[in-house]
């Protein structure tokens, strides 16, 4: 009896001691391992919701379900859609209502403020809970929770990312919330940082005169891309609108669709530049075939007179376009093509997993 | 204070309800023994400990105790009665009695010492008593207060013009004291007029006593304005300006629209080069005194466009980008645009 009192008290310091000295102590029955997502030199912090941390398990958790279809009814998986040698984009689709659609790459979204083409969504978590729905997996959630309790393979790794993997005792929200989590997680590690334009600013490789004029056009007023799509993110991650309709419709309403504020029409969430090369179709419904075609827009088919353009686009002298000549438009696509990171499309660590 | 406990003391015994009912499905997960239940639980009961500490603590500071003995005396008041809590809460009587028992005989007193010593290197030290000067920004555009994307206002030259952005740095805040010399109070602040968040600009002065002015600039000096230097947030990298046209950064970016006959096109007001960086003069007299202070800073955008010259959209261009003159002419307007209340 004395004896265990001592162990007792001793186990009673011990606690005391460790908690006093955590910041945040954790109730959790298992331990995660918190993962270091590394920050390419010049980026911003990353932007990582404070309800779900990057953990090891987690991600390795949200990359085997990122290339499962078993999430869906129909044989689709996220990487149906979002395919790595096109940057983790995929050509357009269309939507029921005709409306198509260009899917968006998914890279450096862990410094993303807004998610999808118009920013509706703060987080990517909140874009995948939509993808259980029709037209994207159309989940019975029913029957993927008996798929679940079947994979020897998810309640493991169920268990070790949440500490939890009663799957029958899960609400569906509860179950959705876990899986959008970990994908979250795992979407947040794919990093591009280390296209030709990268290695040309740390001083590892030239580019051609060629890509070198483009990169004057680009970074001068004369093609003044900059304002939007400079930064190591290529995007100033505004919501704006740079013309694209003279009176915008439907989809093209852009952020109008969900504020109904008519300041906002035609409004849209500005893309990243980098690896743009591998993401044709071009614009939020895809309307553009190539880059080509986007400079020719920028060049001589600007709408200036659209509800609330940026006022970048509706420079004095540029009321008829950039007007570039044919050699610099071809300059320019040439720079737009350094923007291409093999080494992020190539990476193993976000292809399938074995 | 004390409905602050309640709440924390209830919810650590829900969690620590919550692993015991659960325990059998995570012994059998984890291969755990059965005996560590109690650890866990007592892990449990001893964070609701820690808790209370550091709420005490931050009570006995804010009353400003300064010694130990006192702060260990209010501890055990709380303990005690915690422990009573907490025999009805958990439905297993005998362990917490038990240990209430041999805690409260020898060990009470060397498991607290050791609990507050471990805490202790933790713990920040007494915050030192500073003097602070708040700026909180406001903008309009002659008497009306700014609201953002209306054509809602005129400027000295006549054009009627919308603001859509306005973003700036505002740097080396100086305070005049009535012998015309400075006080230096501020490095450099970013400047949002769309987020709240960056329209306090606070700032430990000093000195304090009566002062007849202030200076500052809008955007960066020179050994600030070189690309890379500020931290790279997103704020800072979307004003870099880009290294083909000489680096560093936008001092300030001021947009919206007009109307020039039917149509309505941009303007796009940015300023940047060490050349152009503009230097305000306030006169305003006013006094600070020991502790917090604050003063409104009020940015008339209409003062960007006129004294000693109006800045016409139609005659000066409505971009300054990459426009010396018209920059020149901003940088000029600038000195005035500010206002202490």
């Amino acid at each position: 009896m004395k004896n265990k009192s001592y162990i007792l008290i001793l186990l009673l310091m011990i606690t005391g001691i460790i908690h006093s000295c955590k910041k945040d102590a954790e109730n959790d029955a298992v331990q995660t391992t918190p993962y270091n997502l590394i920050i390419p030199s010049g980026f911003p912090p990353a932007n990582i919701p404070v309800g779900n941390p990057l953990t090891v398990e987690g991600i390795e958790l949200g990359h085997h379900l990122f290339y499962d279809p078993i999430l869906s009814s129909n044989g689709l998986s996220c990487s149906s859609c979002h395919i790595a040698g096109m940057a983790y984009s995929s050509p357009a689709f269309v939507a029921a209502n005709g409306d198509s659609i260009s899917v968006l790459q998914i890279m450096n979204l862990a410094f993303n403020p807004d998610f999808t083409w118009n920013g509706q969504f703060p987080t990517t978590e909140a874009v995948c809970m939509g993808d259980f729905e029709p037209p994207f997996f159309n989940t019975n959630m029913d029957t993927l929770v008996d798929r679940l309790e079947s994979s020897t393979k998810y309640k493991n790794m169920f268990f070790r990312a949440f500490g939890n993997n009663a799957f029958r005792s899960m609400s569906d929200l509860e179950l959705k919330t876990k899986i959008v989590a970990a994908i979250g997680q795992f979407i947040r590690t794919l990093t591009s940082a280390d296209s030709k334009f990268d290695r040309y600013l740390n001083h590892t490789e030239n580019l051609t005169s060629s890509e070198l004029t483009g990169m004057a056009i680009f970074f001068t007023e004369q093609g003044d891309c900059f304002h939007c799509h400079g930064g190591p993110l290529m995007t100033s991650n505004a919501i704006t609108n740079n013309g694209l309709d003279s009176i915008p419709s439907g989809q093209d309403r852009g952020k109008y669709n969900y504020t109904g504020n008519i300041l906002d029409d035609g409004k849209f969430s500005i893309p990243s530049l980098r690896n743009i090369a591998l993401t044709a179709p071009y614009m939020h419904d895809g309307r553009y075939q190539t880059l080509e075609e986007v400079v020719e827009f920028y060049n001589s088919s600007v709408h200036q007179t659209s509800p609330n353009i940026d006022p970048i686009m509706t420079k004095a002298f540029k009321e008829f376009g950039l007007q570039l000549t044919p050699f610099e438009k071809q300059c320019l696509v040439d720079f737009l093509k350094t923007f291409t990171d093999t080494a992020f499309v190539n990476n193993p660590n976000y292809q399938q997993p074995n | 204070m004390i409905s602050f406990l309640i709440v924390q003391i209830y919810i650590n015994f829900v969690i620590g309800l919550w692993l015991l009912v659960n325990w059998q499905e995570m012994t059998k997960l984890l291969r755990i023994h059965p005996l560590l239940k109690w650890f866990q639980f007592i892990d449990c009961f001893l964070l609701n400990v820690m808790q209370i500490i550091s709420a005490v603590r931050r009570f006995v500071t804010f009353v400003s105790y300064e010694s130990e003995s006192v702060f260990i005396g209010v501890f055990i008041v709380v303990f005690i009665s915690f422990k009573d809590d907490c025999r009805h809460f958990n439905g297993h009587p005998t362990l917490l009695t038990f240990v209430k028992r041999q805690l409260m005989k020898k060990y009470l007193a060397l498991a607290l010492l050791l609990i507050i010593a471990s805490c202790k290197k933790d713990e920040d030290t007494t915050p030192v008593e500073t003097s602070s000067l708040s700026l909180n920004l406001s903008f309009k555009s002659g008497s009306t207060p700014l609201l953002f994307d209306t054509i809602n206002y005129t400027n000295a030259a006549g054009n009627q013009y919308s603001v859509s952005r306005l973003q700036f740095y505002i740097s080396n805040i100086q305070l005049i004291k009535p012998d015309s010399s400075l006080v230096d109070i501020s490095d450099f602040s970013y400047v949002d007029a769309r987020v709240a968040a960056t329209l306090k600009i606070k700032n430990n002065i000093p000195v304090t006593g009566q002062f007849i002015g202030m200076k500052l600039q809008v955007g960066l000096d020179s050994a600030h304005n070189i690309s890379n230097a500020l931290p790279a947030t997103n704020e800072n990298i979307n004003m870099a300006w880009p290294d083909m046209m000489g680096g560093g950064y936008h001092f300030m970016k001021l947009e919206g629209s007009y109307i020039s006959g039917l149509s309505f096109p941009g303007y796009a007001m940015h300023i940047g080069r060490n050349q152009y960086l503009v230097n305000c003069v306030i006169s305003h007299s006013f006094t600070l005194s020991e502790g917090s202070n604050s003063l409104g800073l009020v940015m008339d955008i209409n003062e960007w466009y006129k004294n000693p010259a109006n800045y016409d959209f139609e005659v000066d261009g409505n971009y300054s980008m990459g426009v010396m003159a018209a920059m020149m002419k901003l940088k000029e307007n600038g000195s005035d645009v500010f206002m202490l209340q």
